[in-house]
């Protein structure tokens, strides 16, 4: 069923990238009608090749391409880091698409206003959770308390704070052709049997379905090309031989994660473009945002057993609001996240060495984790660029990210969530708990930022870039402030709205 | 990964290293008296390419003072240095950065480190922390030891989950304590 399309078929509308920017927005334009080639740079795996393994999973899994600067987690294969992820489907609040208008000035944050709001965002929201089956919507229950969450949230409740399983694109009941979860861990290193969404066995079989699809994996795109109107033309790309070839495009649509995405326009630069494609603001790669974040652990003398089941099985949202009384802008989740043994050991080691390391590992079994997701302050110095003085393999300069310190804002933030934690594990009487810098980053958003006015950013409120009118950001990219929760749903709801755009404006013949 | 095989050797102590030469270069021997679990007396035996005993006896003890973990025994330690000996085997650059790491580490401990004790074992450690030796044995420790599917158990760790059907039917919601 899946369709072949010509390099030099310029009706096809070429997406860059599969995972859940470009998998959703491919599948939602076949479903329309429209003719999608998707390049994707990584391999086409299936759950066969999934194992429960986390070292195995994260050398088959990730983006391993050399770059410089901050470390960074992101995947590279057919799903992209829909594979990786742990599956929390949190909204924005509203007061998160006006950081600047709610926040007000901020010293050294360069924050914006999204040109939308909650209001444009809510139908989509909807059809994402409709579509991923996130727990706690549409009806869907909620997973069964695990071993994690029983004791996080008996913490908690001492404390007088509450924690909710999910909310969570894991199946809780068979859905979607694929089954309920079966509690088996290893979220984080590809869901064996499909129950975590991923695009890579939903969005993509769905759109090969249609007819309307290629996708042609292997396949790192190298550059976007243009006329002498400055209309894209098509992308220029290293197919799986390694052979440089040229697919015509109608529209390009890049969804290739916010390191990759501000890269290809980088290393699109041309006579026209000579600071690279769609970037006469300047802001191309420019607000780079993960997360604020960090791993508290805490030890209890009677045994947890974490690893059994999901790695996120729940949050806690009361402090993810807007109250400067706390002494920061924005909030924060507390999202329980345990690992296996090997990844856990090799979160607690940048702790140090010796005893203190060690002795939190020997009570693995005895053992929670929470990850603090909190909002990111946008900093001019936290920038994608390219580093000239190395190439990949494709022979293209390699991105740097470079490292910033965390904003005073973020600081503050985490102190508090550290605070936060402690009465809570205190109040559950933990033995030890102990406090880590986070793993490299794996929510990585702006870079390619919408805004209202084509000065402050790089694409509109519907991900159309300003510069051209047939050039998409279709990605996590497009975020003009990280908000505090997961990025994902947001990706996939700006997404499923900017196929309608892209399906109404193709109909109304403006691109 | 241990490679296991029974000893011809009789009387065998804790930490005994015995060197011979084999046909394509160095055996050590590393030998230990077991735990009740592993029955009868059993040795280690690999081909270490590019460290001598001496150096082995001295990683070993330094894979012990990056993670200490007093319930295991020497053979789940004596895999990071087969690892890491194989990972020097190809990479002159890091078997050079390594050999002279634990000269230095040794003048670090007054000259013998691995008889040193435990807390001047530390105590040398902690004067080459700075080096690109010592974050490479850290990152490489952590990644052979904890990533042994031989110490997962021990750590209470089980490991690969789907083939016996995830812990839906399995205790992933055993935990009583909280109850009530």
């Amino acid at each position: 069923m899946a369709a072949k399309y010509e390099l030099n078929d310029a009706s096809v509308i070429v997406v860059v990238g599969s995972g859940a920017g470009g998998g959703t927005l491919s599948n939602e334009l076949c479903q329309k009608g429209h003719k999608v080639v998707c390049l994707e740079a990584g391999n086409f795996l299936t759950l066969d090749d999934v194992v429960n393994d986390e070292f195995t999973m994260w050398g088959k899994l990730t983006w391993q391409d050399p770059r410089t600067g901050q470390p960074i987690w992101i995947v590279k294969a057919v799903g992209g880091s829909t594979m990786h992820w742990a599956g929390y489907s949190i909204r924005f609040n509203d007061y998160e698409f006006k950081p600047r208008t709610t926040y007000g000035a901020v010293a050294g944050a360069n924050l914006l206003d999204w040109p939308i709001g909650l209001k444009d965002l809510e139908p989509y929201y909807d059809k994402a959770e409709s579509k991923m089956g996130v727990t706690g919507t549409n009806g869907l229950p909620r997973q069964p308390e695990t071993n994690a969450f029983k004791v996080v949230n008996y913490c908690a409740k001492k404390a007088g704070y509450s924690f909710e399983m999910g909310p969570s694109a894991i199946n809780s009941v068979v859905r979607d052709g694929r089954p309920s979860c079966q509690m088996i861990g290893f979220c984080t290193s590809g869901c064996k049997i499909g129950a975590k969404w991923s695009t890579m066995y939903t969005e993509i079989p769905r759109a090969m379905e249609t007819g309307n699809f290629e996708l042609r994996p292997n396949s790192m795109v190298l550059q976007i090309q243009h006329d002498a109107k400055g209309k894209v033309t098509g992308v220029l790309y290293a197919d799986k031989d390694g052979k440089h070839q040229v697919q015509k495009a109608r529209i390009v649509c890049v969804a290739g994660n916010s390191i990759e995405s501000p890269r290809l326009l980088l290393n699109s630069a041309s006579s026209m473009f000579p600071d690279g494609m769609a970037n006469s603001s300047g802001q191309v790669g420019r607000n780079y945002m993960r997360h604020a974040s960090q791993h508290i652990y805490a030890t209890f003398d009677q045994p947890v057993h974490a690893h059994r089941g999901i790695h996120a099985p729940g949050i806690m949202r009361s402090e993810a609001r807007f109250d400067p009384s706390r002494g920061f802008a924005g909030g924060y989740y507390l999202q329980i996240f345990d690992v296996g043994l090997p990844f856990t050991a090799l979160s607690v080691v940048p702790g140090g060495w010796g005893r203190s390391v060690s002795g939190l590992v020997d009570q693995y079994d005895h053992m929670v984790a929470v990850w603090t997701c909190a909002e990111d302050m946008p900093q001019a110095a936290a920038r994608v660029t390219l580093d000239k003085s190395m190439k990949d393999q494709y022979g293209l300069p390699v991105p740097n990210i470079a490292p910033v310190d965390d904003h005073p804002n973020d600081t503050a933030l985490l102190k508090h969530a550290r605070g936060t934690l402690e009465t809570i594990f205190r109040a559950g009487n933990a033995k030890d708990v102990a406090w880590r810098p986070p793993f490299p980053n794996s929510h990585n958003m702006g870079t390619l930022r919408m805004s209202a006015k084509p000065a402050d950013g790089v694409c509109n409120g519907w991900g159309q870039t300003h510069d051209i009118k047939n050039l998409f950001i279709s990605d996590g990219s497009q975020f003009t402030s990280s908000a505090a929760c997961n990025p994902t749903l947001t990706i996939v709801a700006l997404e499923i709205r900017q196929a309608d755009y892209i399906h109404s404006q193709m109909g109304a013949g403006t691109i | 990964m241990i490679t296991e095989k029974p000893t011809a050797i009789p009387q065998l102590t804790r930490r005994t290293f015995i060197k011979a030469m084999g046909a394509t270069g160095v055996t050590v021997y590393v030998l230990w008296s077991s735990p009740a679990w592993l029955g009868p007396r059993i040795a280690l035996a690999a081909n270490l390419s590019t460290l001598n005993a001496t150096q082995a006896k001295e990683m070993l003890a330094m894979a012990r003072q990056l993670f200490p973990h007093d319930k295991l025994g020497d053979e789940y330690y004596w895999v990071v240095v087969e690892s890491i000996d194989k990972e020097m085997a190809g990479s002159p650059e890091l078997a050079a950065r390594i050999h002279d790491g634990l000269t230095q580490l040794n003048q670090a401990a007054g000259g013998d480190f691995a008889g040193a004790n435990a807390n001047q074992q530390i105590a040398a450690m902690k004067k080459v922390e700075s080096t690109p030796f010592f974050s490479d044995m850290l990152n490489k420790t952590q990644f052979y030891f904890y990533n042994n599917k031989a110490v997962w158990p021990k750590f209470g760790y089980e490991g690969s989950a789907w083939e016996k059907g995830g812990y839906i039917n399995r205790g992933f919601n055993d935990v009583t304590w909280t109850d009530g």
